[in-house]
């Protein structure tokens, strides 16, 4: 099978060193913006299935020429490019996946329902997709993806479903840093300053920013976190999909005082805002110098301490009685740096991809459309993860 | 007397309105490098005195050009340009005046007052007068310690301490003058002067209330590096204690510290894309202009000079303060109170100069200056002086 990973930042890096090192695998193309850091990444793979390709995910018809002829397309650009590339594979005839969907497209105002969700845009291509007979899986790293096929593996064990929690735990830090995200600042921001949408009454709607603060206990060496309401993928498609009568469904983060308190004053004084300025002279997007002055992500990962625990609760009844589980998966920043020489935020979203992307080369996903993860069997992924140093657990609640 | 005032920004223009109202000043020179700042300054005071020009003030050689036929200049830019238009003064034969300085130099970018001290032996020779950091604090808080000061057979400690009630509706991070210059001077480790030795201690911390005069009364202050410190215990010998404090919001704080974890208060640029550019002029850029804030600022700026020692035999502890009101002088004379209260005592200096009051020549600190006549001239120019004994 002939694949492209396009965008050659840290999660292609994962994705694309697991595929070169997969039997399924022939061809492995590294579809980058920028030649020589595709070079830099071919270089570190050193397999002679990869080869390197300029691609350019605004521009619909030269990405239709370049995956023509492809398999398939692994999309970890940032999501602001997913209709283009879909929209290209559409016309190349070439299936699909994601591991992230563009969430900010919604505008509704905190305390308001919300019509569609904005997975829906793309998942509206469903039909469409099935004619022709493509595979489009949205959403399949870390979270969004194994939190949502833990979702589906304890809704199947479920006669009722009435509360899904995704609950991103983290007590990381990097030293020698004050404030260092270990994710692109950028999105680290928006996401939480942007209103939160979480499914209640009924109905997908959002929450202010900064809502919903409690404790969790997350499994350890994680343990007790202050956890918010954050914008998210997940609840915009589990109440649909899994069904089942589900009630309840939100994601919350863990951020601990510090990250809180920098984040609401970028937000206050306008050090958030995307839209240029005038500096003197220099016109600069506050949110692009914040992002400068950080330091980036890519380069802390031998300095990055601590455990991250993702997972999701999936409360309901079974035979007429209460029951749940919480699943989840972690890694340790520390191990995952020396033993996989990446962070471990890009290993959690690179090799769910990479696994989504064997299995399908393998013929075990076989469905044709657009459709998020819970729409997969969790089993295989279960069975997977294990070789690549992630673990799955699950506990009774 | 012919007075140019170079930059027409808050302050100039307080500087420029005093003076316009001064019998010994027959003509100002308002000089800017933004024409239209001139223009609106001259069409806002009016009358007959006030002529117009535009300059340059990182340019020695332009400056003097627009210097020359002047007596005196009064430096109401910012301390950046400090040296470049001593050297002017000298050159055009001017007397020279200032409000602020700038250091440490590898922080600030901006010349120390050592710098403009070195300038003293040639204002000497040349029989002019430089009179540095004259607005309100430094300026009136070191008149006010040689007051007190004179008034003690022994002065123990003198304490500066600046006080600000007021709120910006809809700022929470507002600066009442240039913001760059707040952050700078907050994020300084503040010079204090203990037991006889100057030290640097760490900049935000040791947090202590201050309990001002009625209707401000107790604020939360930090310790400040300011022009004060560095002069006052070289010229007013014997004194055990000295050091700047300066009233500011916990939330302020909190918000600056977190700003300068982030590393967004630092004046090296950045390279943001294809650009380059320095995070705290993206910052400063951010927050509101001082001169926009007018009518938006509410409640009292106090700043004043506890002195304590020994007098008429006993311990005593006195604080002498000069108070504004924001609003009052928007209303008046369209500017908060603390480009009020920086601009009157470069305007009294001005008059001083022209009746022969003060004859000193080289450079100097206004503490060397006879204080007598000021808590007067203050009132006279609308800045009420008291004197409060403190327990």
């Amino acid at each position: 099978m002939k694949a492209m990973v396009l965008g050659v930042g840290a999660i292609g890096s994962v994705t694309a060193d697991v595929l070169a090192h997969s039997e399924e695998f022939d061809k492995v193309i590294l579809g980058a913006r920028n030649l020589e850091k595709g070079k830099r990444l071919e270089k570190k793979i050193s397999s002679d299935k990869v080869t390197v390709k300029k691609v350019d995910a605004s521009d619909v018809g030269a990405m239709t020429k370049a995956f023509k002829g492809l398999d398939l397309v692994l999309n970890v650009v940032i999501p602001r490019y997913n209709f283009a590339i879909m929209e290209a594979c559409e016309k190349a005839k070439v299936n699909y996946a994601d591991t992230a969907w563009d969430i900010a497209l919604d505008k509704t105002k905190p305390g308001q329902i919300i019509n569609q969700t904005p997975a829906f845009l793309y998942l509206n291509k469903d039909k469409a997709w099935k004619k022709l007979g493509l595979t489009g899986m949205l959403g399949i790293g870390c979270d969004p993806g194994l939190t949502n096929l833990f979702a589906r593996r304890a809704a199947d064990r479920l006669d009722k479903v009435r509360d899904i929690l995704v609950r991103d735990g983290d007590n990381g830090y990097v030293e020698g840093y004050e404030f260092a995200p270990m994710w692109s600042p950028e999105t680290l921001i928006e996401e939480v300053l942007m209103p939160a949408t979480a499914y209640f009454d009924g109905h997908y709607r959002k929450l202010g920013s900064f809502d919903g603060k409690e404790l969790f206990d997350f499994p350890d060496p994680v343990g007790k976190l202050p956890i918010y309401n954050v914008d998210h993928e997940e609840q915009e498609t589990l109440p649909t999909y899994i069904g089942k009568g589900c009630e309840t469904c939100n994601f919350k983060i863990a951020l601990g005082d510090e990250y809180v308190d920098a984040i609401k004053m970028i937000g206050k004084l306008g050090l958030s805002n995307p839209n240029k300025i005038d500096v003197k002279g220099v016109k600069v997007a506050p949110r692009d110098v914040v992002n400068a002055v950080l330091p980036d992500p890519s380069t802390l990962g031998d300095k990055a301490r601590g455990d991250c625990a993702i997972g999701t609760i999936t409360k309901g009844e079974k035979d007429g009685r209460e029951l749940g589980y919480y699943m989840w998966t972690g890694m340790n920043h520390q191990k995952c740096f020396t033993e996989h020489n990446n962070s471990a935020t890009a290993w959690t979203v690179g090799i769910p991809l990479a696994i989504a992307a064997r299995l399908f080369a393998q013929g075990k996903i076989t469905q044709k459309g657009v459709f998020p993860p819970e729409m997969m069997d969790s089993e295989p992924f279960v069975e997977m993860l294990p070789k690549y140093d992630m673990y799955y657990k699950e506990k009774k609640l | 007397m012919r007075v140019l005032v170079l930059g027409a920004g808050a302050v100039g223009t307080v500087i420029v309105d005093q003076l316009s109202r001064s019998k010994e000043v027959e003509r100002i020179v308002v000089a800017d490098i933004d024409p239209k700042k001139t223009r609106a300054l001259k069409r806002k005071i009016g009358g007959t005195k006030i002529v117009t020009r535009k300059a340059d003030a990182s340019k020695v050689s332009s400056l003097v050009r627009v210097f020359k036929g002047n007596d005196m200049v009064v430096n109401a830019t910012i301390p950046r340009f400090n040296l470049v238009i001593m050297e002017a003064c000298l050159r055009a034969k001017c007397h020279y005046m200032d409000m602020a300085t700038g250091g440490p130099k590898d922080v600030t970018d901006s010349p120390e007052l050592a710098e403009q001290m070195a300038y003293d032996e040639k204002f000497k020779a040349a029989g002019l007068t430089a009179m540095l950091s004259m607005g309100v604090d430094p300026g009136a808080s070191n008149i006010f310690a040689r007051y007190l000061a004179n008034r003690m057979e022994r002065v123990d400690e003198i304490l500066i301490r600046d006080g600000d009630n007021s709120t910006v509706d809809g700022h929470s991070f507002a600066a009442l003058f240039s913001p760059a210059t707040l952050i700078e001077e907050c994020l300084l480790p503040p010079m204090v002067y203990r037991d006889g030795r100057f030290e640097r201690t760490e900049p935000l911390s040791s947090k202590e209330t201050y309990v001002f005069p009625q209707p401000i009364g107790p604020l939360t202050t930090f310790l400040v590096d300011h022009e004060e410190v560095e002069t006052l215990p070289v010229n007013i010998k014997g004194i055990k204690r000295c050091d700047f404090r300066y009233a500011l919001g916990q939330e302020f704080v909190d918000t600056l510290k977190t700003l300068r974890a982030l590393g967004l208060t630092k004046d090296k640029p950045v390279r943001v894309g294809n650009k380059r550019v320095s995070p705290k002029d993206v910052l400063v850029s951010l927050l509101p202009d001082p001169k926009d804030l007018g009518p938006r600022v509410k409640g009292y700026t106090c700043v004043g000079t506890e002195v304590a020692g020994i007098q008429d035999g006993r311990f005593r502890r006195l604080y002498m303060y000069t108070m504004a009101n924001h609003q009052e002088c928007y209303e008046k004379y369209g500017v908060t109170g603390t480009a009020f209260q920086t601009g009157v005592p470069p305007a009294i200096g001005v008059e001083m100069m022209a009746r022969g009051e003060i004859s000193r020549k080289g450079t100097f600190t206004p503490e060397l200056l006879d204080p007598e006549p000021w808590p007067e001239e203050l009132k006279r120019h609308g800045m009420p002086v008291e004197i409060m004994e403190l327990a």
